[in-house]
């Protein structure tokens, strides 16, 4: 015990504690955009691609450069937008690595069902594929933004 | 006849009580990492003074500073370490059996 220590109040106490919340919580609040707007990118990107996928199988050409370029424009996202995060979230680094291998590891899945099974496109499997990826990449997005 | 019970404010944690450094450990309490002049503009408090707080703290090994760049531009960080994490919630107990009375 010191003069720092010593004499304090239950009132007191009661101020310091809820000083800790508040600035625990105001220290993060503008830590979760970045990662926020990258995944939402991912979910307009992937579900497009899905529709886009139907729509050049159909047509017979470009499939392949239609999923290898929204497929670099993907990787390109998921690099820059994190770089503008100079703060995260407690917990972040897990929540950001399981949120971006289950996006990819669904997008993977739905490109080879839709490129091994689909080959002449079939809107039973895009659009459901389309609405798979955005819903897992907004889920990732607000999953940051609640944390 | 009995010893009567040490009241909590004894155990209170002198590194931590300090008004900047307690503000330093409870921005930092809930993020994984803070950026400099995030936790500088959210504590209120001048560089210098950060600088000097923070490094009390890192010496008695509950922060963690890390330098890196950002392109050409230096970019510093702080996070609590384990022992900081517990610390801090060993210090918040304290401060609710005192508030509790």
């Amino acid at each position: 015990m010191n003069e720092t220590t010593g004499n304090m109040s239950a009132a007191e106490a009661r101020e310091l504690l809820a000083r800790a919340d508040s600035l625990g919580a105001s220290s993060i609040n503008a830590a979760a955009w970045p990662v926020a707007v990258m995944f939402t990118s991912l979910a307009i990107m992937g579900s497009l691609l899905m529709i886009g996928m139907h729509i050049v199988l159909v047509g017979g050409y470009g499939a392949a450069l239609l999923a290898c370029s929204v497929g670099a424009w993907g990787a390109i996202t998921a690099s820059i937008w994190p770089m503008f995060q100079r703060s995260t979230k407690a917990g972040y680094t897990k929540r950001f690595l399981t949120s971006l291998l289950g996006y990819f590891a669904l997008y993977v899945v739905a490109l080879f069902c839709g490129a091994y099974f689909f080959r002449d496109g079939n809107l039973w499997f895009y659009i459901p594929a389309a609405i798979a990826l955005a819903a897992v990449g907004l889920a990732a997005a607000f999953r940051e933004l609640r944390a | 006849m009995t010893t009567p019970a040490e009241h909590p404010r004894h155990q209170l944690n002198e590194v931590v009580h300090s008004p900047v450094r307690f503000s330093i450990m409870a921005a930092l309490s809930k993020a994984e990492s803070l950026d400099f002049k995030d936790l500088r503009d959210a504590i209120q408090v001048s560089d210098s003074v950060l600088s000097k707080q923070l490094s009390i703290l890192e010496k008695a090994e509950f922060v963690k500073i890390k330098k890196s760049f950002a392109g050409k531009m230096p970019r510093t960080s702080a996070s609590l370490t384990g022992t900081g994490r517990d610390v801090w919630a060993a210090h918040l107990q304290t401060l609710r059996d005192i508030a509790g009375g």
